[in-house]
C-alpha cells in the first residue's frame, strides 16, 4: 500500500478549510481523522510490527497534532506529511525511551530502486539479498529511516527533508552517504 | 550491530484490524484532559485574565484615591469662603415693617437719633435695649458676629441668600423689639 498521497490543488484547499474550522473547535477535526488515520497507523506498524503499540503511537500522533494545529502552516506538502512527521518523531521517541528492537519492513520493489542505486543490478542473487539485509544491522536508526523514506516508500527527497526537519540538498547528501556505507559494508561482508 | 526486526514481504495488516483502533472520541477527550490539565499548571502571573483583574483592581484603587483627595481639599474652601463672609461688615440697611408693625417711621426716626445710651442696658435676645427712660429706646444695631447663619453642608449659599437669610432674622428682631415697645406704650398709658 502506497504511504504517499497525491493531492490536487482543490484538496489541498479543502484540507486547509477543514483545518482552520478544526482550530476554533477540536472536533471538527474528525473528517481529517478518518481521512488519515489508515494511513498513519501502516506507517506506524511498519516500524513497530505491533498492532496494539500502533493503535498507542497512532492515537498519540492524532492528539498532538490536534494540541499543535494553530502551530500548523501550509509549506506546501499536503496535511498528510505533517502528521507523517509527528508519527516520526513519535516512534523515535519511543525507541530511544524503550529501547526495543525497531521493525524494518522490505518489499522487492523496494529492494531492487535500493539495489539499483547501490549499482548491484546486475545480478539479483540471494547471496547480495543477504549482504543487503544484513546491512542494515550496521546501520543507525536514523540511516534506515532515510532509506526507508527514500527507498521503500518511494519518497520525492524534498518529501523526505520536509519528514526529517532537513533541507533538500541535506536530505540527498545524507542518504548517498547512507549508500555509500551500505556499499562500503556490503563489500567487508564479502571479503569475509 | 544494532538489533532490528527484519520482515521482507510481510503483507500488511487488514483494513478491519486497523480500523477497530480507530475512537475519535477517545482522543478528543484525552485532548481535553490535556487542555484544561496545562491550563492549572499555567503559573497565574502568565494569566491573562489575573493580570486584566490586577490591572482593573489598580485603576479603580487609583481613581479612589484621587476622588478622595478632591473631596477633601472642598471643605477647607468652604470653610475658607465662610470665614470671609462672617469677617465682612454687614451693610444691609435696618428694616421697618411697614403696615403690619405698629411701630411707626417717626418713632424709628427718633429711636435711631439717640445714638448714646445714658444708663440702663438691658441685654434681651441677642439684642441690646439701651434704657434711659421709658420713651428712651434704641434699636440695636444688626448684629454682626452674633448672627446665626446656617451651616451648609455641600454646596455653599449665594452671597443674596446669605443677606435674605440676615434680613430675615433682623426682621424678627424687630418685631421683637416692637412688642416691647408695644407693651410699654400700654404701661405709659395705664400710668
Amino acid at each position: 500500500m502506497a504511504l504517499t498521497t497525491h493531492q490536487t490543488k482543490e484538496e489541498i484547499e479543502q484540507e486547509l478549510l477543514i483545518i482552520e474550522r478544526a482550530r476554533k473547535n477540536p472536533e471538527r477535526f474528525a473528517p481529517l481523522y478518518d481521512k488519515y488515520y489508515k494511513l498513519i497507523f501502516l506507517f506506524i506498524h511498519r516500524r513497530t510490527d505491533e498492532e496494539e503499540l500502533s493503535a498507542d503511537l497512532t492515537s498519540q500522533v492524532f492528539l498532538k497534532a490536534i494540541v499543535n494545529l494553530p502551530g500548523y502552516q501550509f509549506k506546501g506538502f499536503p496535511f498528510s506529511a505533517w502528521l507523517f512527521r509527528i508519527a516520526i518523531n513519535e516512534i523515535n521517541q519511543f525507541f530511544r525511551n524503550k529501547k526495543s528492537s525497531r521493525a524494518i519492513s522490505l518489499e522487492d520493489a523496494g529492494i531492487d530502486r535500493l539495489r539499483e542505486e547501490l549499482d548491484e543490478s546486475s545480478q539479483h542473487t540471494e547471496e547480495q539479498e543477504r549482504l543487503l539485509m544484513e546491512s542494515f544491522t550496521f546501520l543507525e536508526q536514523d540511516e534506515v529511516q532515510l532509506l526507508e523514506l527514500r527507498f521503500f516508500e518511494d519518497r520525492a527527497f524534498k518529501e523526505v527533508g520536509y519528514l526529517l526537519g532537513v533541507t533538500e540538498n541535506n536530505a540527498k547528501v545524507k542518504t548517498y552517504r547512507v549508500l555509500d556505507k551500505v556499499k562500503r559494508i556490503m563489500k567487508e561482508q564479502r571479503r569475509k | 550491530m544494532n538489533n532490528y526486526k527484519i520482515n521482507k514481504n510481510k503483507p500488511s495488516i487488514g483494513t478491519e484490524q486497523v480500523l477497530k483502533h480507530k475512537d475519535f472520541n477517545k482522543v478528543l477527550h484525552e485532548y481535553k484532559g490535556l487542555y484544561n490539565y496545562k491550563n492549572a499548571t499555567k503559573p497565574f502571573y502568565k494569566n491573562v485574565k489575573f493580570l486584566g483583574f490586577i490591572v482593573l483592581v489598580c485603576t479603580v484603587a487609583l481613581v479612589v484615591m484621587v476622588v478622595d483627595r478632591e473631596e477633601s481639599e472642598e471643605p477647607k474652601e468652604e470653610k475658607k469662603k465662610e470665614e470671609v463672609i462672617k469677617q465682612v461688615p454687614a451693610t444691609v440697611t435696618p428694616v421697618i415693617a411697614d403696615t403690619t408693625t405698629k411701630v411707626t417711621t417717626e418713632e424709628a426716626a427718633i429711636v435711631s437719633k439717640k445714638k448714646e445710651p445714658k444708663k440702663s442696658v438691658v441685654k434681651k435676645n441677642s439684642h441690646t435695649i439701651i434704657k434711659e427712660d421709658s420713651s428712651s429706646l434704641e434699636i440695636p444695631n444688626k448684629p454682626q458676629t452674633s448672627m446665626p447663619v446656617q451651616e451648609t453642608k455641600g454646596k455653599p449659599k449665594t452671597k443674596a441668600e446669605v443677606k435674605n437669610n440676615k434680613d430675615l432674622i433682623y426682621q424678627k428682631n424687630m418685631e421683637d423689639l416692637e412688642k416691647e415697645l408695644m407693651e410699654r406704650h400700654k404701661a405709659r398709658d395705664l400710668e
